[in-house]
């Protein structure tokens, strides 16, 4: 049992209860509590508040009417907050929602039309594009989680995406930031070991590549593997 | 867990908290308790919400005597309601704040000490 399990599962069941789901696939750190459930990966100590979900094709989104997602958001007690100075959204508690602890926010892979936090008419959400989403979302896997099938990356690809992502860290703490993402990708590496996750990064090319490449060589003085 | 992943963890909800008070007091601010009262002049009954904005004790008429009382009544509990919910998640949230606060400093104090 962790921190906010029971918020999260209740998230997961309205959403795959609205359909949801389907079109949404589970990244960042809240992958882990999920894993966690089908292979033998060492627990983890926290999982942060904010639960990501990557939208699989925005396109089939951005004509209403579609899917409530953000009317499911309010029912469950979460309110928009966009930023101040960007148009991105996220759902945060509501004032009166006693029980809810979680911020969640829905993301995408950036494209030509897609470049700044982009509004979905279909499901009446503002998606951020994120770099490198399309690795994650390529080779997603549908995992049971509480009874609840939820789609997640598979976990090779999830630990050499946060390998590379951890290099393009910037701003207070990028340094700090990158040692919890390359934390986080040991959970998974040490359970299924260091070739395996480098004939995994073998099948993805270009600046990614460099990127995990970088970060791998980071990972290998850090841990000594 | 290291302890760089702690000092990111830690700040990251410190960050995520002071966002939701931020939000919590906004909305208390756009939503104060209110009552309502009925006055009676020269036989004719008046209703009015009284609610304190600042400093300031506002009056709004509501309407006179065919207003709906129970209604309007029934419709206010349910916000006061709201509002003494989001009174207390605000007290919750800023205690919970100042215990990660503390452990952030101590979180922070052992990278910085570990890292020289």
């Amino acid at each position: 049992m962790f921190e906010f399990e029971k918020e999260f599962a209740g998230l997961l069941k309205e959403f795959y209860k609205s359909e949801v789901l389907e079109h949404l696939v589970l990244v960042g750190s809240w992958c882990l509590p999920v894993y966690h459930r089908h292979y033998p990966i060492a627990r983890f100590a926290f999982t942060t508040s904010d639960v990501d979900f990557s939208v699989l094709r925005p396109r089939d989104f951005k004509r209403g009417p579609g899917i409530p997602l953000h009317e499911s958001m309010l029912k469950l007690g979460y309110l928009p907050k966009s930023g101040i100075l960007s148009k991105a959204e996220r759902y945060i508690p509501a004032p009166d929602a006693e029980r809810n602890s979680l911020s969640v926010e829905f993301l995408c892979e950036p494209g030509r039309d897609v470049v700044d936090p982009l509004r979905l008419p279909g499901l009446g959400i503002v998606v951020s594009p994120l770099s490198y989403q399309q690795v994650l979302l390529d080779n997603a896997v549908t995992l049971d989680y509480q009874g609840i099938p939820v789609k997640v990356p598979s976990p090779a690809v999830w630990a050499v995406h946060k390998i590379a992502v951890s290099q393009l860290r910037e701003g207070k703490d990028h340094e700090l930031k990158m040692i919890k993402d390359l934390d986080n990708a040991m959970v998974v590496l040490k359970w299924l070991g260091k070739d395996k996750l480098v004939l995994e990064a073998g099948h993805i090319k270009g600046k990614f590549k460099k990127l995990f490449q970088k970060g791998f060589q980071l990972l290998e003085t850090r841990y000594e593997i | 867990m290291g302890l760089e992943a702690n000092v990111v963890y830690l700040e990251e909800e410190i960050a995520s908290l002071q966002e939701r008070i931020a939000v919590i007091r906004s909305f208390l601010q756009a939503n104060p308790s209110a009552s309502i009262y009925r006055r009676s002049i020269k036989g004719r009954d008046y209703y009015y919400k009284k609610y304190r904005k600042g400093s300031k004790s506002i009056s709004e008429s509501l309407g006179n005597g065919d207003f709906d009382i129970k209604e309007a009544s029934r419709k206010l509990k349910a916000e006061n309601e709201k509002v003494k919910r989001a009174k207390g998640q605000l007290a919750k949230l800023k205690k919970e704040m100042s215990a990660l606060k503390k452990q952030a400093k101590i979180a922070r104090k052992a990278f910085e000490h570990v890292r020289v």
